[in-house]
C-alpha cells in the first residue's frame, strides 16, 4: 500500500473528491425510486464511468418475473489510443444476495480499484439496488393492480394520480399521463365535478374513506354513473403512503334502480288511481243520483205545501219518495264502506261470487256506457275461498275494465262480456272473463303480464301485473287464453278454503 | 212566464228521475212529460211540441249527446239541458260547445233547473 507515503494535503484533496463523488451519487435522482430499471442502470454506468474514468462498465439486471435479463455495457473514452491489454476488474452485486444483478467494472489502471474506487462502487451499486427495488416493487404493483378486475388507481398522498390498471386505462380511453388530469380533461362530468373535488380535498385533509358517485367518462365519451371508493394505505409511520381507489360502473344498476323505484311509485300509484278513479266515478254516480232524487221531491214536496190549496197528498208522495232515495243513497255508502274498509292484506272465507256481484253493481254504468252486454253466469254452491276481499275485487273489476276497453273499437258486432264462476277440480274456484274485444297475438301471450305492456293508447300496463301478484299471494294462478272467436278470455283460479260452500256456511259476513 | 203550458220533456233511465223530475217541472207551470231512453223519445209525437228537453248523457242503447247530434240531423231545433250524475266536469264545455243550453249535475237546486229551463224556452 502506498497510502502511508501521500502528501496529508494529497490525502484530504482526495478524501474530500470522494465525499463529492458520494454526496452527487446520494443525490441521483433516478437512483432513489420511482424510476424505470433503464433508467437507473444509465444513470449507474454514466455515474461510474466519469466518477472512475473506467474502461468500461457492464450491467447485468435480472428480472424478478422470469422475464429475460438486460446487459448493459458502456465504454469509456479513456482509451486514448493506447493498446493494452491488460485490464483491472472490480464488481459489485446488485442486491443484498446479488439477486438484482451484477455490475462490472474495468480500468486500465493497474491499482484499480483503489479503497476509494471501491467505496465508490459499492455505494453506487447499493443505490441502484434500492431505486431497482423500488422499482421492481412498483412494477409488481402495476402487475397486481392489472391483474385484479376491476377500475383501479394509486395517487398518490397529495391526491395526484400515481398508477393506474389497465383496465381504467381501457375503460376511459387514456393513458396515466392524460388521467393525471382528470380535474380539468373532462374526465369527470362538469356537474359532478365540484363535489367530487370537495370529497378529495375532505378526505386528503383528514384522511379518512371515501365512498360516493359521480359520473365518469368512458372511451367512447359516454358518461356512465361510477362509484367510487378511496382507502388510504399507511406506512409503518402512520402516514398516508398512497390511497388506492377503486371505481365501479354502476350505470346499469343504476338505471335498473330508477326504473324500479319509477315501477313501484307507478305501481302503488296505479294500485290506488286507476282502480280509485274507476271506483270513485262509479261512486259519485251512484251517489249522485238519490241525492238528486232527494231535492227535486223535497223542491216539489215544498211547493205542493205551498199552493193553494196545498196538495197534501202530493206532497205525502213525494215526502216518501225522499225517504226512498235516502235510504238508497245510504245503501250505496254501506256498500262502499265494505270495499273500502280493510286496508291491509287480511284473509277470510268469502264468496267470490258475491265479491263478484259488488265488483259488476259498481262497474254496471261503466259497463253500460260502453256498450257492453255484460252476461253473468254465477254458479251455484260455489265452496268459499280464502282472500283478501278488496284485493281480489280490485283483480276482478280489472279484469272488467281491459273486457270493456279492449271492445271499445267493436262496432260490427255485439260488445259481449261474460262474467263467469265455477268449481274446479282439486278444490279450487275459477273466475273468467270473456270478451269479444281485440284480442291478443298468442305470441304476447307471455308478455300480457309484465310491467308496462299495454295495447292500450292510453293504459300504462299494469293493471294485469299488479292482478297476477294479488292472484299469487292467494297461491292462485291468473292467465289468459284467445277466444276461437274474436277477444281474449282472462282466467283466475284459487284455491278453497277448507270445506265450507256459500250458503250452507253459517254467514260470514252480512250482505 | 214564457208560454204557460210549454212542454218539457224528460229523457232519462233512472226511473226514480223520471218520477220525481216531471212534478217538479209541472209545479213550475210547465206541461212534462218523461221517457226512459233517447229511442223512446224519438219514437214519440212530442217532437214538434218538446219547447225544452232535459236529457240524460250516459244511457244504455243511445247516449243524450248522440240524441243531441240525432235531432240536430233530423233539424229538430229543441233546446237541450243536459242532467248528468258524472263527477267529470268537463263534459259541460263539450256539450254546451256543442249547442247545449245548460248542463246541470246532479244533485242540482230547483232554482238551477228552473233557471236552466227558463233559458231553454228563452231561446225559441
Amino acid at each position: 500500500m502506498d497510502a502511508g507515503y501521500e502528501s496529508s494535503a494529497e490525502e484530504v484533496a482526495r478524501l474530500r473528491d470522494c465525499l463529492n463523488d458520494l454526496a452527487s451519487i446520494m443525490a441521483l435522482p433516478a437512483l432513489s425510486s420511482g424510476s424505470e430499471p433503464g433508467q437507473i442502470v444509465s444513470t449507474l454506468t454514466d455515474a461510474l464511468l466519469g466518477m472512475l474514468r473506467l474502461a468500461f462498465v457492464c450491467v447485468r439486471l435480472n428480472d424478478s418475473a422470469g422475464g429475460p435479463t438486460i446487459e448493459t455495457m458502456r465504454i469509456g473514452d479513456t482509451l486514448g489510443g493506447t493498446a493494452r491489454s491488460d485490464v483491472s476488474f472490480a464488481s459489485a452485486r446488485l442486491g443484498l444476495g446479488g439477486e438484482l444483478g451484477i455490475v462490472v467494472a474495468g480500468s486500465w489502471r493497474l491499482d484499480f480499484p483503489t479503497r476509494t474506487e471501491r467505496l465508490l462502487l459499492d455505494v453506487s451499486a447499493n443505490q441502484a439496488a434500492i431505486g431497482l427495488q423500488h422499482a421492481r416493487l412498483g412494477s409488481e404493483q402495476k402487475r397486481i393492480m392489472d391483474t385484479i378486475p376491476g377500475l383501479v388507481a394509486m395517487l398518490t398522498p397529495a391526491g395526484e394520480v400515481d398508477v393506474v390498471n389497465h383496465e381504467l386505462v381501457e375503460y376511459c380511453g387514456q393513458g396515466l399521463e392524460a388521467m393525471k388530469h382528470w380535474g380539468t380533461n373532462g374526465t369527470v362530468h362538469a356537474d359532478d365535478l365540484p363535489r367530487v373535488g370537495q370529497v378529495f380535498t375532505q378526505a386528503i385533509a383528514s384522511g379518512t374513506p371515501y365512498d360516493f358517485e359521480a359520473r365518469v367518462r368512458r372511451f367512447d365519451g359516454v358518461y356512465r354513473w361510477c362509484q367510487i371508493r378511496g382507502l388510504p394505505h399507511r406506512d409503518t409511520s402512520e402516514h398516508i403512503a398512497r390511497w388506492f381507489v377503486l371505481l365501479t360502473d354502476i350505470d346499469d344498476r343504476k338505471r335498473a334502480e330508477e326504473a324500479l323505484s319509477r315501477a313501484r311509485s307507478e305501481l302503488a300509484h296505479v294500485s290506488r288511481a286507476t282502480t280509485l278513479s274507476a271506483l270513485t266515478a262509479s261512486i259519485a254516480h251512484e251517489v249522485n243520483q238519490p241525492l238528486s232524487g232527494i231535492i227535486t221531491n223535497a223542491s216539489t214536496c215544498l211547493r205542493m205545501l205551498a199552493a193553494d190549496p196545498p196538495d197534501i197528498d202530493g206532497a205525502r208522495l213525494t215526502a216518501k219518495r225522499t225517504i226512498r232515495d235516502g235510504n238508497r243513497a245510504s245503501d250505496v255508502i254501506a256498500r262502499l264502506r265494505e270495499l273500502f274498509i280493510k286496508k291491509e292484506f287480511t284473509l277470510e272465507p268469502l264468496d267470490l261470487n258475491e265479491a263478484a256481484r259488488d265488483v259488476i253493481s259498481l262497474s254496471s254504468n261503466d259497463l253500460q256506457r260502453n256498450r257492453v252486454i255484460l252476461q253473468v253466469e254465477l254458479a251455484d254452491g260455489l265452496p268459499f275461498v280464502t282472500g283478501d276481499r278488496v284485493q281480489l275485487q280490485q283483480v276482478i273489476l280489472n279484469l272488467l275494465r281491459n273486457a270493456s276497453d279492449a271492445m271499445v273499437d267493436v262496432h260490427d258486432r255485439p260488445r259481449q262480456l261474460l262474467i263467469k264462476t265455477e268449481r274446479e277440480d282439486g278444490q279450487r274456484v275459477r273466475l273468467a272473463v270473456r270478451d269479444a274485444g281485440v284480442g291478443f297475438a298468442p305470441r304476447s301471450m307471455d308478455s300480457l303480464f309484465d310491467a308496462f305492456y299495454t295495447t292500450k293508447s292510453g293504459g300504462m300496463g299494469i293493471g294485469l301485473f299488479v292482478s297476477r301478484s294479488i292472484i299469487e299471494k292467494h297461491d292462485g294462478r291468473l292467465w289468459a287464453q284467445p277466444n276461437d272467436g274474436p277477444g281474449a278470455t282472462f282466467f283466475l283460479s284459487i284455491p278453497c278454503a277448507s270445506e265450507i260452500v256459500a250458503g250452507a256456511a253459517p254467514a260470514v259476513r252480512h250482505s | 212566464m214564457i208560454g204557460a203550458r210549454s212542454l218539457v220533456s224528460v229523457v232519462d233511465d233512472d226511473e226514480s228521475v223520471r218520477e220525481s223530475l216531471p212534478d217538479l217541472i209541472r209545479q213550475f207551470g210547465f206541461a212534462a212529460q218523461a221517457f226512459s231512453s233517447a229511442e223512446a223519445f224519438l219514437a214519440s209525437d212530442v217532437l214538434n211540441q218538446t219547447s225544452c228537453l232535459l236529457l240524460d248523457i250516459a244511457m244504455p242503447g243511445m247516449s243524450g249527446t248522440e240524441l243531441q247530434e240525432e235531432l240536430l240531423r233530423r233539424r229538430y231545433a229543441i233546446p237541450i239541458v243536459f242532467v248528468t250524475a258524472t263527477g267529470d266536469r268537463t263534459v259541460r264545455p263539450r256539450v254546451i260547445g256543442q249547442g247545449a243550453v245548460e248542463c246541470l249535475f246532479k244533485p242540482f237546486s230547483e232554482t238551477a233547473l228552473l233557471d236552466a229551463i227558463t233559458a231553454a224556452l228563452r231561446t225559441r
